[in-house]
């Protein structure tokens, strides 16, 4: 019998319609070229392997057909996750809003996996959810990142984060910056990235209302 | 069409389904203008089920197809089936897959409409359930 011999995880992408989840799983570019795609359930598969100090290990990103756009996703597609991104768009308030519903649809299946939100088109000069607004992740223990998919900024963060959460090792690294990237269609200087940077670090310290679910 | 469903034979009511069909995926294909109006094909007293969701009277059911309003639409069908209920009432039933120009994947979906035809003859859906086929299990 054939034994897997890099460890791998099923890591389930949600958040509205439009807010790039495609364009961010296609960019991995061996993710792209492996994919299959399952019709009775509805997903693209895509398997993205990451080279880290504790060997591979390897995600397969379930990414939907669009279906979100028309109703609540099948439990199917839930099920067996192992890790979660939950993505919005910093330009579309609304997609921000409906973070709960998206935690509350996994976390009603996927019993304390590790999660993190992703507020992706930071590249996008219009940011209309800023850094401070953003809380959802501190009340349920998400870890957040900024994220511009056409630009790559922090493209490997959210696979390192759920990779030292998985692994159960906080010190573990990827070995090479993350490679076999499509190349970049638009560009985030050094200022914009320094100013997202603090923006998100002051947010931090912002306190969280009580009653406030965001 | 006037109304005596009940008498028609199989080919006779396969044709005013096909017929009832065209006019109302002629409304939801192509782009968001295309779909403007397409409550008049409802009942005043109708409702939706749409992917587990309700929408109920004229007004919501627009509003829900108005919420499609960045995608290019294509419906394909691959087979329905028609049975009359009365003179003037049918029951019709979709399989088919639907495409939007923003996703590589076409998805299969289902459809049920009540259809039922006033005193003048003009026919509305009473009744419509639209489910993606979509599965738990691979």
């Amino acid at each position: 019998m054939e034994t897997p011999t890099v460890p791998t995880f099923k890591l389930i992408i949600v958040g509205d319609g439009g807010v790039g989840k495609t364009t961010f799983v296609k960019r991995h570019m061996t993710g792209e070229f492996e994919k299959k795609y399952n019709a009775t359930v509805g997903a693209e598969v895509h398997p993205m392997k990451f080279n880290t100090t504790r060997g591979e290990i390897q995600f397969n990103v379930w990414d939907t057909a669009g279906q979100e756009r028309f109703g609540r996703l099948r439990d199917g597609y839930y099920i067996q996750g192992q890790c979660a991104i939950i993505m919005f768009d910093v330009t579309s308030r609304i997609t921000y809003r409906n973070v709960p519903d998206w935690y509350r649809d996994l976390a009603r299946v996927c019993v304390n996996i590790p999660m993190v939100l992703c507020g992706n088109k930071v590249d996008v000069k219009d940011r209309k959810v800023p850094a401070k607004l953003i809380k959802f992740h501190r009340k349920h223990n998400l870890q957040y990142y900024d994220l511009s998919a056409k630009s790559n900024y922090n493209y490997e963060k959210p696979f390192l984060w759920l990779s030292r959460q998985l692994v159960g090792d906080p010190q573990l690294n990827f070995m090479a910056s993350c490679s076999g990237l499509l190349p970049p269609t638009v560009f985030i200087d050094k200022d914009q990235m320094a100013r997202l940077e603090k923006e998100l670090e002051q947010a931090q310290h912002i306190s969280l209302p009580d009653d406030d679910h965001f | 069409m006037a109304a005596n469903l009940a008498s028609l034979n199989h080919e006779q009511l396969q044709g005013f389904g096909q017929e009832f069909l065209k006019t109302y995926y002629t409304f939801l294909d192509g782009p968001a203008a295309s779909r403007a109006g397409i409550s008049q094909l409802y009942n005043d007293n109708c409702q939706m089920s749409y992917e587990g969701n309700k929408f109920v009277g004229k007004p919501a059911i627009e509003a829900k197809f108005a919420s499609f309003s960045n995608m290019n639409m294509m419906h394909d069908l691959s087979s329905f089936d028609v049975q009359a209920v009365s003179d003037t009432a049918v029951l019709i039933t979709v399989l088919g897959q639907f495409k939007t120009d923003d996703q590589e994947h076409a998805l299969g979906f289902t459809q049920t409409f009540f259809v039922m035809g006033d005193p003048e003859g003009r026919f509305t859906i009473l009744n419509d359930i639209f489910r993606l086929t979509l599965f738990n299990n691979a």
